[in-house]
C-alpha cells in the first residue's frame, strides 16, 4: 500500500528526529522567529481576528484554518534561507552514510 | 468695540491654533504613510530575490533529478524533501503560538479567583492572576459534561470509534498491553509468535488485576473479530521492545 516514496519519507523522518537534527533546528528556528518578532505578530493577529468576528467558544482548529495562513506566510525570507541551508547540509549527510 | 475686536482677534488665534494642528496631523500621517511604504517596498525586494533564486534552482534542479530519480528516491528530490521538511518545523512553531492564544482567549471570559476581575481588552496580555476554577462538578475551566455526551474517537489499531471514556482501557487491549490473553490475542493479530507473549508479560506486570474482568470479554471478541492485520504505520511509535529493536536496525538509512 505505501510507495516507496512515502516509505524513504518514513524513514527520513524518524533519522530526522533520532540525530537530534530535529531539535537542533527547532531551536535555531524558535530564536529566530522570537529575535524578528514573528511570535508576537502572529499571536495579535490571532486575538485580532478572533475579536473581530466575535468567535465566542474558537476551537483550535478554526483558529488553526484562519491564522495559519498568515503564519506562514509572514516568516522572514531571511530565516527561511537559513533553515533551508541547514536542511539541505543535513540531507546531503543522510544520504551519503 | 473692544468687546468684539477681542473676540475677532481670540476667532484668529484659535483658527491658527487649528491649522496648525491640522498641519502636524498631516505630517504626522506623511510619516506613518512613508514608514509603510518602505516596509512593503523591503517585503517585495525580498519576495523578488527570492523568486530570482528559485527560477534559476528549477532549472538546475530539472537537470538534476533526470540524474539521481534513477539512482535514489523515484519521484522526490532533495529540495522537495527539504521544504516538507521545513513545512513541519514551521508548522510546529505556529502550533506553539496558536496554542498560547487558544489558552488565553478561553482562559479571558472567566473571572480571575484572586482579584476578581475580568480582562475586558485584549490589551492586556499577561494577566496576574491565574484562572483555574475549583467548584464541584465543574474541571478546571468551569465546563460541565456528562460521560456519554463526550465524542467518540478513532482507535489507531483497529480504526473503530470508541468512545472517549472507554478508549484507554480499549487501546490496551487491543494493543495487548494489558494482560495474558489480549497480549496473546493481540500477538496473532500482529501475525507474530507466541515467545513474544511472555516477554509481554514481564514488561506489563501490574495489570493482573484486568484480567479478572478481560477474560469474558476478550473471549467474546475473539469468537466476534475477523483478524484485520494492523497497518504498518499503527505499529511503527508503539511497537514491543524487540520488534522496536528489529525494525529500526533495518530502517537505518
Amino acid at each position: 500500500m505505501s510507495s516507496d516514496s512515502d516509505k524513504l519519507r518514513l524513514a527520513l523522518s524518524r533519522h530526522f528526529v533520532d540525530s537530534g537534527e530535529k531539535e537542533r533546528l527547532m531551536n535555531l528556528l524558535r530564536n529566530r522567529l522570537a529575535e524578528s518578532g514573528w511570535n508576537d505578530t502572529l499571536y495579535a493577529q490571532c486575538r485580532e481576528t478572533v475579536r473581530q468576528r466575535k468567535l465566542e467558544n474558537v476551537t483550535l482548529d478554526e483558529l488553526v484554518k484562519e491564522s495559519s495562513d498568515f503564519g506562514r506566510s509572514s516568516v522572514n525570507e531571511n530565516i527561511k534561507k537559513e533553515l533551508l541551508v541547514q536542511i539541505k547540509k543535513y540531507l546531503d549527510t543522510a544520504f551519503d552514510s | 468695540m473692544n468687546k468684539s475686536k477681542s473676540s475677532k482677534s481670540s476667532a484668529a488665534a484659535s483658527q491658527a491654533d487649528s491649522q496648525q494642528q491640522l498641519e502636524k496631523q498631516r505630517e504626522a500621517n506623511q510619516a506613518f504613510f512613508r514608514k509603510v511604504v518602505t516596509e512593503r517596498n523591503k517585503k517585495l525586494d525580498d519576495l523578488q530575490k527570492t523568486h530570482t533564486v528559485l527560477e534559476d534552482n528549477v532549472s538546475k534542479l530539472s537537470q538534476q533529478s533526470n540524474g539521481t530519480k534513477n539512482g535514489s528516491s523515484g519521484g522526490i528530490t532533495k529540495a522537495t524533501m527539504a521544504y516538507s521538511l521545513l513545512g513541519e518545523l514551521i508548522d510546529e512553531c505556529i502550533y506553539d503560538v496558536l496554542f498560547e492564544a487558544h489558552r488565553d482567549i478561553k482562559q479571558g471570559n472567566n473571572i480571575c479567583q484572586i482579584c476578581q476581575t475580568r480582562i475586558l481588552s485584549i490589551l492586556t496580555i499577561n494577566h496576574c492572576c491565574v484562572f483555574i476554577v475549583s467548584r464541584p462538578g465543574c474541571d478546571i475551566y468551569g465546563n460541565t459534561y456528562a460521560a456519554n455526551s463526550l465524542p467518540s474517537y478513532e482507535c489507531v489499531g483497529c480504526r473503530r470509534m470508541i468512545a472517549a471514556v472507554r478508549y484507554a482501557p480499549h487501546l490496551e487491549k487491543c494493543l495487548g498491553l494489558a494482560g495474558r490473553q489480549s497480549s496473546r490475542v493481540a500477538n496473532r493479530r500482529l501475525g507474530s509468535a507466541s515467545p513474544f507473549a511472555s516477554s509481554a508479560i514481564q514488561s506489563s506486570g501490574p495489570s493482573d488485576d484486568h484480567i479478572a474482568l478481560s477474560d469474558p470479554e476478550t473471549s467474546h471478541s475473539d469468537n466476534k473479530k475477523k483478524k484485520k492485520p494492523l497497518s504498518s504505520s499503527a505499529t511503527n511509535g508503539i511497537s514491543r521492545i524487540k520488534k522496536l529493536k528489529t525494525s529500526s536496525s533495518s530502517e537505518k538509512l
